[in-house]
């Protein structure tokens, strides 16, 4: 054993660790505008539904995120699919089973930013004469989104993270293209280090960039606060 | 469908597996909070030796993947020669990883306490230890219980990633049922329910908590004012 940086192994296995990573995104653009879509209609209907809608959102909200992720992704792929006669497919599997999955968690962020508005922002739309929709999809929404996009950012890099575990169901993603390299090369240490870079680089960078809109909001609120 | 459930083999495979599970759960949450409470001292800290090794500990932590921080303790480590149980990794990473949430959490409601009574503490003359124990504390604490549970709950659901490094907890249970045995459906079934009784109780806990503390230690300004 030597303990000297194995950059031949990296050099030799990068265009496998960036096929990995190609996956790796390629999972999260899938799945994270079907979460933030599903995730919103549930967040509004446990805000604002029907009681029946109302009650059914809050069942699958909670049950969902008192279960962990893995469960889904082998319940889908081994247990769902091939009872529904669908040959499942490792990538059908992982974007159900993540989509599911991080919906739970965006209808929470979404029914937040929801109950913050406030009552000055709910009669001026009413006084512009909207219609409950119109109010919902122009003025709440909006807002609402506005409001808590550090905490959907947030939520978009767990699910980068949690993309490291499609490999359970045959993805080869970051995670997995990285255990194929050591597997054959034993230098497990280095090419981990490398994978725990590439995803720091790509998580970090999002989380910087909500951080600064975080504070631009902030002093804009500030002032908006002073002018009024 | 249940009648998995007759075979005592199951019974004994899903109850260890439930037990592991607990207590890997509970001596990675001890030590977890051990961990945040020191970090987020450290990152409130004025001196630069305390506070910048402790937020390059959070970042690092929170911006990558638990399973590569698993793998790196579980292979990596061997690979370089040092050997360390499964369980003994699966614990650490799960400890350091949710440690770096808490260490947030708790920084976030230290710093909720309004500066202004800390100052008049001290201007009144009580000690820093009586400033800390009278009044950061009992306000922290009402403000850092709930994100702290919700964090605890995710600590024992990530815990299922120990059965990538071989440990013998309720997912790994769950998984050779669905894949080995050929039962998804019954085995998932189990499964997510013991995982949603663990969860709920945990939120029950922590919610019973809060309500005990409340009624011990009134809000301070309710309190009567303290005789000078």
């Amino acid at each position: 054993m030597t303990m000297l940086f194995a950059w031949q192994d990296i050099v030799q296995g990068a265009p496998l660790l960036f096929s990995g990573l190609l996956m790796t995104v390629l999972l999260a653009v899938m799945v994270l505008p079907v979460a933030v879509v599903l995730g919103t209609l549930l967040g509004v209907l446990r805000h604002r539904g029907g009681f029946l809608f109302q009650k059914g959102a809050v069942v699958y909200v909670e049950f969902v995120r008192s279960v962990p992720l893995i469960l889904f992704l082998v319940f889908i792929h081994y247990g769902l699919l091939p009872l529904l006669g669908i040959r499942p497919h490792f990538l059908l599997s992982s974007v159900l089973a993540f989509v599911l999955f991080e919906s739970a968690y965006f209808a929470e962020i979404v029914r937040g930013g929801l109950r913050s508005l406030h009552a000055e922002e709910h009669e001026a739309a009413i006084s512009l004469g909207l219609s409950r929709m119109q109010k919902l999809v122009l003025v709440d929404l909006p807002l609402a989104f506005q409001r808590t996009i550090p905490a959907l950012v947030n939520q978009a890099i767990s699910l980068i993270k949690d993309t490291s575990l499609a490999s359970i169901v045959g993805v080869i993603e970051l995670t997995r293209a990285g255990e194929i390299i050591y597997e054959q090369t034993y230098h497990d240490f280095e090419i981990l280090v490398v994978q725990g870079l590439i995803y720091f680089v790509i998580c970090f960078s999002l989380s910087r960039l909500s951080q600064r809109y975080e504070s631009r909001l902030d002093t804009q609120e500030s002032l908006s606060l002073q002018s009024a | 469908m249940l009648d998995i459930l007759l075979s005592e083999r199951v019974q004994q495979a899903f109850l260890s597996g439930w037990g592991m599970t607990l207590k890997i759960s509970a001596l990675s949450s001890v030590l977890a909070m051990g961990i945040g409470f020191l970090m987020a001292f450290c990152r409130i800290s004025r001196i630069a030796w305390l506070s910048v090794p402790a937020t390059v500990y959070v970042e690092v932590f929170r911006n990558t993947p638990l399973l590569i921080q698993l793998y790196l303790y579980y292979r990596g480590l061997q690979s370089i020669g040092i050997l360390l149980s499964p369980e003994a990794c699966g614990v650490l990473a799960l400890a350091l990883y949710t440690g770096a949430y808490i260490t947030e959490v708790f920084r976030s409601g230290i710093l909720a306490v309004p500066k202004e009574q800390l100052e008049t503490g001290v201007a009144m003359g009580l000690s820093r230890f009586s400033v800390y124990r009278l009044i950061l504390v009992p306000q922290a604490v009402q403000i850092i219980l709930p994100p702290l549970g919700n964090q605890l709950i995710s600590l024992m659901k990530n815990s299922s990633l120990l059965a990538f490094i071989t440990v013998s907890e309720l997912f790994l249970v769950i998984y050779k049922g669905s894949v080995d045995a050929f039962r998804p459906v019954e085995y998932v079934a189990i499964g997510a329910g013991l995982y949603m009784i663990t969860s709920l109780s945990i939120a029950a806990a922590i919610h019973g908590l809060d309500r005990w503390l409340k009624r011990a230690e009134p809000p301070l300004n309710m309190k009567e004012p303290v005789a000078l």
